[in-house]
């Protein structure tokens, strides 16, 4: 059986801009979102999302109809964001650059975690979200994108092993690092989930 | 199962990935394990956590700025004249390679042949008319002009020696 996105790549390597239409309305959300998760910053995950589909667009004749659509977007959307830390030198310390509105009005830099929070009522709070998102951007990117592909964007170990171009078993070790590592950070989140 | 290789296994069973033989294993173990049942229970908080994040979704005006970069690609990636002429335009440009090529050779060619019927009329016609006046020019000279002729100049020094007084 032929699938949707299948179908819109071979419309696509008809001519038909329609379908080109629909694949950006279909994986713009999701591959936004990883960029946003993967580099912490608006404004570059933005220029880093339209980037993903001004490639794909231009190499969509030469797409193999093998392949997976969504596992190629996001196999790009990877290699930028790689190509973002390597050629601007960004450590992962300054990708952290989540803000928060304290009392005085005043917009500066969260925090690091406060334990004494209770977690019950963060659960569900953007704090807590930024807390994750922060714990997140503090692990090194080859575990930070399974991670992210795998609990966000509810791709299988196979899908993550062809984006990444790995074995699946490096992929699943990946999780279980990055899991492990998460654990450390969230540790008085998670022991009251 | 001991300890160390339900540690093994401990992302598995948290992805709830594990065959149903794998999966009985280890929850045999984590039953009678508090260690290896807490840890596990600790990283299934934390996919629980990320997956709890919410999902951003593109800004708003996302497909007018990608509309734009491509169109200013494509404009970009037009080649110069003599790129177009020599190469051909790349494919991303119109989707598919257009090569002027041909164009150019029917330049070339329509010049040759042009340029090859010029010189065979010139020759035909040209040539011997152009041949024609010089040699007219030259008689009319050689004729106005005894001087520029040596014969002319032989003769009229032998008329001269005739004429002089013996």
């Amino acid at each position: 059986m032929v699938s949707t996105d299948a179908i819109l790549v071979l419309r696509c390597q008809e001519d038909d801009s329609q379908a080109f239409d629909e694949i950006v309305r279909q994986y713009k959300d999701g591959i936004y979102n990883y960029i946003l998760r993967m580099i912490s910053n608006r404004d570059d995950a933005e220029d880093l999302a339209v980037e993903v589909f001004v490639r794909a667009f231009a190499a969509i004749k030469s797409f193999r109809r093998d392949s997976n659509l969504r596992t190629w977007l996001y196999r790009i959307a990877t290699n930028l964001c790689i190509d973002k830390y390597r050629r601007y030198g960004i450590e992962r310390k300054k990708l952290v650059p989540l803000e928060r509105e304290y009392g005085d009005g005043e917009i500066r830099p969260m925090d690091l975690p406060d334990t004494s929070f209770d977690p019950e009522k963060l659960l569900g709070q953007k704090e807590l979200s930024d807390q994750i998102h922060r714990a997140i951007a503090k692990l090194p990117e080859k575990l930070r994108a399974p991670i992210l592909m795998y609990d966000m964007e509810d791709m299988s170990y196979g899908q993550i092993a062809e984006v990444l171009g790995c074995p699946i078993g490096t992929v699943k070790s990946r999780i279980f690092k990055a899991r492990t590592q998460l654990r450390r950070m969230l540790l008085p989140y998670v022991q009251n989930t | 199962m001991n300890c160390k290789e339900c540690y093994r296994y401990l992302g598995e069973y948290v992805d709830r990935t594990l065959d149903d033989c794998a999966l009985a294993e280890m929850e045999a173990h984590i039953r009678v394990c508090p260690k290896c049942a807490s840890l596990a229970a600790e990283l299934g908080g934390v996919a629980s956590l990320v997956k709890s994040l919410d999902r951003q979704a593109a800004p708003s005006g996302f497909e007018d700025r990608l509309n734009a970069q491509i169109l200013h690609r494509k404009e970009e990636a037009k080649p110069g004249l003599l790129r177009r002429l020599l190469l051909g335009v790349p494919p991303e440009v119109y989707g598919y390679r257009r090569s002027l090529g041909p164009a150019l050779a029917t330049v070339l060619l329509t010049a040759a042949v042009g340029t090859s019927l010029m010189f065979t009329n010139y020759n035909a016609s040209g040539d011997a008319a152009y041949i024609n006046a010089v040699q007219q020019q030259h008689v009319t000279f050689a004729s106005a002009n005894p001087l520029s002729d040596e014969s002319a100049l032989i003769l009229s020094d032998r008329m001269k020696e005739l004429n002089e007084p013996l």
